[in-house]
């Protein structure tokens, strides 16, 4: 929420205190205005060159100061974005916020996700001398460390990670953190190659609180856009960072806003898209619940840039926290004259609306979301025209992705050639990616675009025990490649014929079978399909059977070449980019793994895992004879004879449904899935 | 938020009024339509149909395009099932396939008590914690198809079907 006025005392403390103590003082206060700024603000203000700060940021970023940084108090912030949350954030911040104790000495917040969603719920303890004092994996029991840290304000068993301020009192991301002691070295590996420029924030911040996002700076690229900038400014400056698209298309987004602006059109519209439906991604989500003004304000500059009075942000609907912190920046910042009528005193006026979608993963893709917008379903239309000349009802529309959005204030602070520092020639900057799968560390990383896969996931992620075997990029229209030493950047991904998409980079190990999970991803397009295109709604469900077909055992080598010549067909007479992508997944793996198709019309899952080609049996020198599998079986497959020991079990195949509840309730694992006939 | 009174047109218009100048889109209308009764009954969508001027058969099919609007009542609890990558690679499907096979659902995924309704869902995001279920809206994570019965019947034990 917005703050009540802030008191001025606080502030300004020498004229105003002056003015109440003693009459007198009153003339020479006024004769010599020296108004005293807030350190943080000479800070912000230096960093951003602006010449003439406004009263209200300069107000707002020392109350976020000392929201932020308190000099007295410790700050508990816990981790409470929507994968904090589910890992049980919610209470342990009851427990915390209730003590009554803390009154004098600890504040508690409610943070956003620092990225280490491995470790959730995550508690970051700050006490008044700059350091930092990070709690993974935080259960009922592990609030004492925690609440000892606030108080005796030093280091208690438990925590996972120290950090200190470059600059004790100074905190304006996550790059202001220097690792100080590590103790779990998960914590720390996790962070060690990463480069935090847009999602610094995240975890640091209350995400529900405007004046803390602004004692990061927040805002002051705005301000200085509104009061100091021309538009052209602006563009030129994105166009000079090279920032491509992050919604997956990797478009330069300088080209497209001077597309926009270029139109004589009277009314433009900018449009955030936050439709983030690639399984396996979740930049989206975590920018806008850890840090929703980063985007409010990237969506400001992009509609001064462009000369634009109308934004939009389109949300899905199963992202109902991010809704709710959006739906609560945009209030706090109009509140604040942020947003509105003459923001800042400019001639600059801008309102942005949020419209949730209601579940349709094609709607992702620009021309099909403006049909939602319309009222219409969400259909997509052939381009040109491009959005960006005719859109939204007609009117040039410029449709970014929320990550896109989110680097815009970085690149306007601290300029395109420092982010170019950043990623390689034709991909600079960082790009945000989503590790999950069969990784010991997943979560949210940023790193430079052209980092070496292999970096992501054994530095960032850790070795998993077992090999990898692929790797999932770009959501379900993206590829699946087999690991190696590759580059994560647009080129190397188009040559290997996958996309980085979104950034879901999902670690796929030897247990996982690609028939299976290609079946998947074509069922889940096939769902998808708006049903416009003949080849893309007919064709993915046949495509899904065929791969069905091989799953079940029902296949043979003609329908190998079926799926592959089906896939042809469904790429090239496609009219949108979802049926066009949509066999990106079995592409790649015909041209990596194609053994495992040929494998599956044989009648073998070399991952053990499709139903119909395994059978499930049990290792005698495993077993303990505890009976648990026996007990579990809903269909009494397995048989017990009399006597003891592991001989006396017997595998009924026939009954048998290979439902796994044997082989995972058994704690000594003698219940192993083997492919095909062996027995 | 919005209140709702008897299923005249006027509640139509004031959901409509309620959303700022930005957010009228039909769609808007017809979510917080649904969040309220958590389907969308027949008489409000004769209602947006009037308000914004869309003949009712183009807004039926407006509303079936959409996996996440219902025409029907849901049970009292809800039940989804997350199915992105994440989730299917770490066993998501059988989690969804056990927790249909302790149930008896209908073709909407409602059990015939009303008890619960079962869904799949895209993607929640939050693929760290994968397999994930979001039970009546809380995410729960690594879920394991051995824990379904007892959550079933975790969620029987606080039903009360007079509700």
């Amino acid at each position: 929420m917005i703050a009540p006025a802030i008191d001025p005392t606080a502030l300004k403390g020498g004229i105003t205190a002056g003015l109440q103590i003693d009459g007198r003082m009153l003339s020479e206060a006024w004769t010599e205005p020296a108004p005293e700024r807030a350190p943080i603000v000479d800070f912000l203000t230096s960093r951003q060159g602006l010449t003439d700060i406004p009263d209200l940021l300069a107000d707002l970023a020392a109350k976020g100061h000392e929201l932020l940084c308190p000099g007295s108090m410790s700050r508990i912030g816990i981790g409470a974005a929507t994968c904090g949350l589910a890992a049980g954030a919610g209470e342990r911040a009851a427990v915390l916020s209730a003590r009554h104790d803390f009154a004098n000495h600890t504040v508690v917040r409610k943070v956003g996700c620092i990225g280490a969603c491995f470790c959730e719920p995550l508690v970051d303890v700050r006490t008044p001398d700059g350091r930092h004092y990070l709690f993974g994996k935080v259960d009922k029991s592990g609030t004492w460390p925690i609440i000892h840290t606030a108080k005796e304000q030093r280091l208690q068993k438990g925590a996972w990670l120290v950090l200190r301020e470059r600059e004790p009192g100074f905190l304006t991301s996550f790059d202001d953190l220097l690792v100080e002691k590590v103790i779990n070295h998960d914590l720390a590996d996790f962070f060690a190659c990463q480069r935090r420029l847009i999602s610094g924030n995240c975890g640091l911040i209350d995400p529900e609180n405007l004046a803390e996002y602004i004692a990061t700076g927040g805002y002051f690229a705005a301000a200085k856009a509104l009061l100091e900038q021309q538009p052209a400014d602006l563009i030129a400056e994105i166009a000079a960072s090279g920032l491509r698209g992050r919604g997956g298309g990797g478009f330069p987004t300088g080209a497209k806003w001077e597309m926009a602006a270029k139109t004589g059109s009277s009314t433009k519209i900018v449009i955030a898209n936050a439709d983030e439906g690639d399984p396996g991604a979740y930049m989206d989500r975590t920018l806008m619940e850890s840090d929703p003004h980063r985007v409010l304000e990237g969506i400001m500059l992009a509609a001064y840039a462009i000369r634009v009075q109308q934004a939009h942000i389109f949300i899905r609907h199963e992202y109902p926290l991010a809704i709710r912190r959006m739906r609560h920046a945009i209030t706090s910042a109009r509140a604040a004259g942020l947003l509105g009528n003459n923001i800042l005193g400019s001639d600059f006026s801008l309102e942005i609306g949020i419209t949730t979608n209601a579940g349709a993963f094609v709607c992702g893709e620009e021309t099909a979301l403006l049909s939602v917008m319309e009222g219409k379903r969400g259909e997509p239309s052939r381009r040109p025209p491009y959005p960006a000349e005719a859109g939204l009802n007609g009117h040039p529309t410029v449709i970014n992705n929320i990550e896109t959005f989110a680097n815009v204030p970085w690149i306007m602070t601290h300029g395109s050639a420092r982010y170019r520092e950043a990623g390689t020639a034709a991909s600079p900057g960082t790009k945000i990616f989503c590790l999950t799968g069969d990784v010991s560390r997943s979560g949210f990383v940023e790193v430079p675009l052209g980092i070496g896969v292999t970096t992501v996931i054994e530095k960032i992620g850790g070795a998993p025990p077992d090999p990898i075997k692929a790797i999932q990029i770009g959501g379900p229209s993206g590829g699946i490649v087999p690991y190696g030493s590759f580059n994560l950047d647009y080129e190397t991904m188009a040559a290997l014929g996958g996309m980085i998409g979104s950034g879901g980079l999902v670690v796929l190990n030897n247990a996982c079978c690609l028939v299976d999970l290609v079946q998947h991803m074509v069922g889940f397009m096939a769902d998808e399909s708006c049903g416009r295109c003949l080849i893309c709604r007919d064709g993915l469900a046949r495509l899904e059977q065929l791969l069905h077909d091989l799953t079940e055992h029902r296949g043979n080598d003609a329908t190998v070449s079926a799926i592959e010549q089906l896939s042809h067909a469904i790429c090239n007479l496609s009219l949108c980019g979802l049926g066009r992508s949509a066999v990106h997944p079995v592409f790649t793996t015909l041209r990596f793994f194609r053994q495992e198709y040929e494998q599956h019309a044989r009648g073998e899952c070399p991952a053990a895992y499709c139903s119909a080609l395994i059978r499930l049996k049990i290792v005698p020198s495993r077993c303990t004879d505890n009976q648990i599998c026996y007990e579990l079986c809903p269909q009494r497959a397995i048989q017990l004879d009399p006597g003891r020991g592991p001989e006396r079990y017997r595998f009924d195949h026939a009954q048998c449904t290979r439902c796994r509840l044997c082989l995972d309730s058994c704690p000594h694992g003698a219940i192993v899935a083997v492919s095909g006939e062996d027995t | 938020m919005t209140t709702f009174e008897n299923g005249q047109v006027g509640e139509i218009e004031q959901v409509f009024q309620a959303l700022a100048g930005t957010d009228r889109q039909v769609v808007n209308v017809l979510n917080t339509i649904q969040e309220h009764y958590g389907y969308l009954p027949e008489q409000s969508l004769h209602d947006v149909s009037r308000q914004f001027g869309i003949p009712l058969a183009n807004l039926y099919g407006l509303v079936s395009f959409f996996s996440g609007l219902r025409t029907r009542p849901v049970g009292r609890n809800q039940i989804a099932v997350c199915c992105g990558t994440a989730c299917y690679a770490r066993g998501s499907e059988k989690v969804f396939t056990r927790l249909k096979e302790t149930m008896q659902l209908d073709a909407d995924g409602t059990s015939e008590d009303g008890f619960v309704t079962i869904s799949k869902v895209p993607c929640v995001g939050a693929c760290s914690l994968a397999p994930v279920l979001s039970v009546n809206g809380v995410l729960e994570g690594k879920i394991k198809p051995l824990q379904v019965t007892a959550r079933l019947e975790e969620l029987q034990r606080n039903d009360s079907p007079s509700d």
